[in-house]
């Protein structure tokens, strides 16, 4: 892929979709999801533009930007999950990637999944971010950071395990959902906990 | 749990229960930052026999 059209092979810059999976996992194309008047909002626009667009909408969407220059846009019109082709997920590498968490109940920012830290390894994004309410969320990893010598096996296993234990010293135990103000201390915490060791460059900004 | 390595999962977050109860009496806010500390430690160990094995 060229510097000067990184969103070549990638098909259209506006995308409704979702992956069709098999029972193997094997990525099998995509199927038409109906598109969001958000997802049209962000489309041609800057990065600080496409996040005040999403940052109270109950869907997930996301955007991928290479030296200041949108390469796609793309929503699943689900509140939880946004799925990516191989080569959109190829593209990410050293990009700068956005998306929205839909706001808690009362408006609570809510931070970074687990999901998320692992998919900044995966595809090696330069700069992950998430804009949810009035909050801006971002992990830089630097190039030096032992974040990217960590295998993706053990970064789930630490994530995991300080996840559970934070969530143990707030008297949560076992498997069962949280409140959402609990959810986001302990994902705050854990990732705090991560950064503070890995490298993660986390922030939070308010909007 | 989706087989689709290609997904942004968040599916975490709305895991929520707003009546949930905690199980047993969480800590105090020393007790917590003893354990944020203990936790750190325990990273920083992990990261630095990551760090070895990596050489």
């Amino acid at each position: 892929m060229s510097a000067k059209s990184p969103g070549k092979g990638l098909g259209n810059l506006v995308k409704s979709k979702k992956s069709i999976i098999d029972a193997k996992g094997n990525f099998k194309g995509e199927e038409d999801v109906e598109p969001t008047p958000e997802l049209l909002a962000m489309a041609n626009q800057s990065i600080d533009t496409a996040e005040r667009a999403i940052a109270n909408s109950d869907t997930e969407h996301a955007a991928v930007y290479v030296d200041g220059k949108q390469v796609f846009v793309k929503t699943s019109s689900e509140p939880n999950f946004v799925d990516f082709t191989p080569k959109e997920s190829k593209a990410m590498a050293g990009a700068t990637f956005t998306h929205n968490h839909p706001p808690g109940p009362n408006g609570e920012p809510i931070p970074f999944s687990r999901g998320d830290v692992k998919m900044l390894l995966q595809n090696k994004i330069g700069s992950f971010r998430a804009v949810s309410g009035n909050t801006q969320f971002e992990m830089s990893p630097p190039k030096d950071s032992a974040f990217w010598k960590t295998p993706k096996a053990k970064l789930a296993k630490l994530l995991d395990s300080t996840f559970n234990a934070v969530k143990d010293g707030y008297g949560y135990t076992g498997n069962k959902p949280l409140p959402t103000e609990v959810l986001v201390r302990v994902l705050d915490d854990t990732l705090t906990l991560v950064d503070n060791t890995l490298g993660l460059g986390y922030k939070k900004t308010t909007l | 749990m989706t087989k689709n390595k290609n997904r942004l999962d968040d599916s975490e977050l709305a895991n929520v229960d707003e009546n949930a109860t905690p199980d047993k009496k969480p800590l105090t806010e020393e007790e917590m930052a003893e354990l944020r500390k203990k936790l750190e430690a325990k990273l920083r160990a992990e990261v630095q026999k990551l760090l070895k094995e990596s050489k």
